[in-house]
């Protein structure tokens, strides 16, 4: 009896060098999100690459036994087992990978003519835990035109890089929604040159509009001791669905403010790497989409490192928005704080789930998150789950949440001053969801861009 | 001015004030005293226009118009103004900025144009510094850290800011030292002008010697149960409450 397993382990270590090289593209999900399993068992024959979602096999034929009567019997037997196969020169795939790669996608295409991430058991449904409170296979079952982001950019051209180093999606593999962030295209690399201070923020712009699925991943890199601001805005009606991946080297600064419009589906992991005294200082305004999933994983690799998340949901309708938050302390003397307030009125929907894990070697960690709630109708709903994991035994960690209505009381104290009742609730929620800027109390511009997005989304 | 006609009110189902009768001339000073739970808080609220009360019959007449109907913001701006027992502490408002939002909107109410910002800064120093409020105090949130004292200095501040015809203040002596006191008073004895008419609720009669009355009454259970001059607050404050419910009984 043959044992296949053992087979195609020993072939597995004694890969050819055009079979590591094509390997290195095929493998974490590179290619329109498809898995791809290496030296494959499909008794009695083991191929070289099989992807088991579209039943594609992948041969890289040497010179010896092309078109040898073997092959035709193999290929006969797997096309009756509905496998369809795709033959690969040895030299091909060393000299020309490009055109094989072209190849293979066209193929892929040709097979799956409307394949984009919709289909089932391909997205991340709320089976998932880190997806309970939100089901996303419901916002996106209409058919989308899938593809990459296109990014306006306005800032310096020098920051623009074709060569950075690649960032690897390492927060992708946290939730088991690897599935949406794995293998999208790169479509903006911006590197900051070390110790350059760019006043003058820069603005990153993406339209996605009706029907169509954008995707991409946007890097920025800070290198030691640079600062920026990024001011980045989206305009939403189709689906974004975008991977933003943050380095900031030691002492380096970043602020990263982040607003939109529209009614579309926007699905956004940022995933931030701090080094030691590095800060990231982020704002969320979400007050647009039919369904926001914002994921934000950070981690803090350096002593010292700061990274302050904070943001606001101003919900109306049907409005589903789900901030995702992970922020891992690796390091000591690290700094971490989320602060959220939200103002759900109507059917609308929120979600935070903010997750402080505390590494054994991250003493003297400071960490602390609230998200305050209100909801202004019956039928809106909040739902919050502050987590802490803590495994050093010398820090200062506290969570805290709450949904409420809004407070009588000021309310009464407002309109006995004179004040009609509909500016004095508004007072009150603008002074409420103004407390989520506290982290950029020092920066008048910013202060001042949020406060005016916030009023004027509050008066909408 | 203003004429309380037989008022009942509850909260809650339960029956508050039962047949209260009082009317304040023009520029008068009455003080109104009584045990706990007589409803004094009760009646400030109903004449702000507190929206947990039930007015069950009578009436509120205000320079003879009923403002029943008018919500606190209204009344506000046709000249009533209450200072809170316990001012409500609202962060992420400026005091400044509340000052004139609530100045603009009672102007407006009063067909007056908005303050020109700089007509309005004059105006409210001049205003603090008669009640010796501190710039730092117009910077902070509405009440927000602020000691006992400087809540009800805010009050009156707020008070003379708004320019009302009819002020009620409730219990406003409560949790004030003396001297804190004594500047609460000097901010409210400059403020009576004869068409400014006050009703000072209070537990004690140390308020009433720095607020000197025109007139006294006794409230207990829901009504007026003696009405007489500064005299009778002293002595009340000899005899104690009960003698007098007893001899109103």
């Amino acid at each position: 009896m043959v044992d296949y397993k053992k087979r195609s382990r020993n072939l597995r270590q004694h890969q050819t060098e055009a079979e590591k090289k094509i390997w290195g593209y095929l493998r974490n999900r590179q290619i329109n999100g498809l898995k791809f399993y290496r030296q494959y068992a499909i008794e009695p024959y083991i191929c070289d690459f099989v992807c088991r979602d579209l039943d594609i096999v992948i041969e890289i034929d040497g010179g010896q036994h092309n078109e040898s009567e073997y092959d035709q019997k193999r290929d006969a037997f797997l096309s009756n087992e509905g496998y369809r196969v795709f033959r690969y020169w040895n030299n091909d795939v060393i000299q020309n990978i490009e055109g094989v790669l072209e190849d293979i996608m066209n193929q892929i295409e040709a097979l799956t003519p409307a394949l984009s991430l919709k289909g089932e058991g391909v997205l991340p449904t709320s089976k998932l835990e880190r997806w309970k409170y939100s089901n996303l296979p419901a916002y996106v079952s209409d058919a989308y035109e899938g593809q990459p982001l296109a990014i306006g950019y306005d800032g310096p051209s020098e920051f623009v890089t074709t060569d950075d180093a690649e960032v690897t999606p390492w927060a992708a593999e946290t939730y088991g929604d690897m599935q949406l962030w794995e293998g999208l295209q790169d479509v903006l690399s911006l590197v900051i040159p070390e110790d350059m201070h760019v006043d003058k923020p820069v603005n990153l712009f993406v339209e996605c509009p009706e029907n169509k699925q954008y995707s991409g991943s946007v890097h920025v890199h800070l290198k030691k001791g640079a600062r920026l601001t990024i001011y980045d805005d989206a305009s939403v009606e189709g689906w974004l669905n975008r991977m933003t991946a943050i380095t900031v080297d030691e002492g380096a600064e970043l602020n990263h403010i982040r607003t939109g419009a529209g009614n579309g589906v926007v699905t956004n992991l940022t995933q931030i790497d701090l080094a030691a005294g590095a800060k990231y200082n982020a704002y969320a305004l979400n007050t647009y989409g039919a369904f926001m999933r914002d994921q934000i994983h950070a981690r803090l690799n350096g002593t010292a490192a700061r990274c302050d998340l904070s943001g606001a949901k101003i919900l109306k309708g049907k409005q589903h928005s789900d901030t995702t938050i992970l922020i891992e302390h690796l390091a000591a003397g690290c700094h971490s704080n989320q602060n959220y307030r939200n103002i759900l009125q109507d059917n609308s929907r929120g979600v935070f789930q903010g997750k402080v894990h505390v590494h054994q070697v991250a003493q003297q960690t400071d960490g602390y998150q609230l998200c305050n709630s209100i909801l202004l109708s019956e039928k809106a709903e909040m739902d919050t789950k502050p987590e802490l994991e803590i495994y050093a035994d010398d820090v200062k960690c506290s969570h805290g949440a709450t949904t409420a209505q809004l407070d009588e009381e000021p309310i009464f104290y407002l309109m006995a001053r004179g004040i009609p009742q509909g500016e004095a609730r508004n007072m009150l929620m603008h002074a409420f969801v103004s407390e989520s800027l506290e982290a950029f109390d020092g920066d008048e511009d910013i202060y001042g861009f949020l406060g005016n997005l916030i009023e004027g989304a509050l008066d909408a | 001015m203003i004429e309380i006609k037989n008022l009942h009110a509850e909260i809650d189902g339960k029956e508050i004030l039962k047949g209260l009768n009082l009317t304040i001339g023009k520029g008068e000073v009455h003080a109104i005293m009584g045990p706990n739970g007589a409803g004094k808080s009760t009646l400030s609220y109903i004449l702000a226009g507190k929206e947990d009360y039930e007015v069950t019959s009578g009436d509120i007449l205000f320079n003879g118009e009923s403002i029943l109907e008018m919500d606190a913001a209204e009344r506000a701006a046709a000249g009533v103004f209450l200072a809170f027992q316990y001012p409500v502490e609202i962060p992420g408002v400026q005091t400044t900025t509340f000052l004139k939002s609530a100045l603009n909107a009672v102007r407006k109410a009063r067909g007056e144009g908005e303050m020109e910002t700089l007509d309005f800064i004059k105006l409210l120093r001049s205003k603090t510094s008669e009640l010796c409020i501190r710039d730092e105090m117009l910077k902070r949130p509405v009440n927000v850290g602020f000691s006992g004292g400087e809540k009800k200095r805010n009050e009156i501040l707020q008070m003379a800011m708004l320019d009302p015809t009819f002020c009620v203040l409730d219990e406003t002596d409560s949790g004030l030292d003396i001297d804190a006191l004594k500047i609460v008073a000097d901010g409210v004895n400059a403020l009576r002008v004869p068409d400014r008419s006050f009703l000072v609720i209070t537990h004690y009669q140390r308020l009433l010697d720095y607020i000197v009355p025109d007139y006294v009454h006794i409230l207990a259970d829901g009504q007026i149960i003696k009405s007489g001059d500064a005299q009778l607050a002293k002595d009340l404050e000899a005899k104690g409450y009960a003698d007098f419910i007893g001899e109103a009984a």
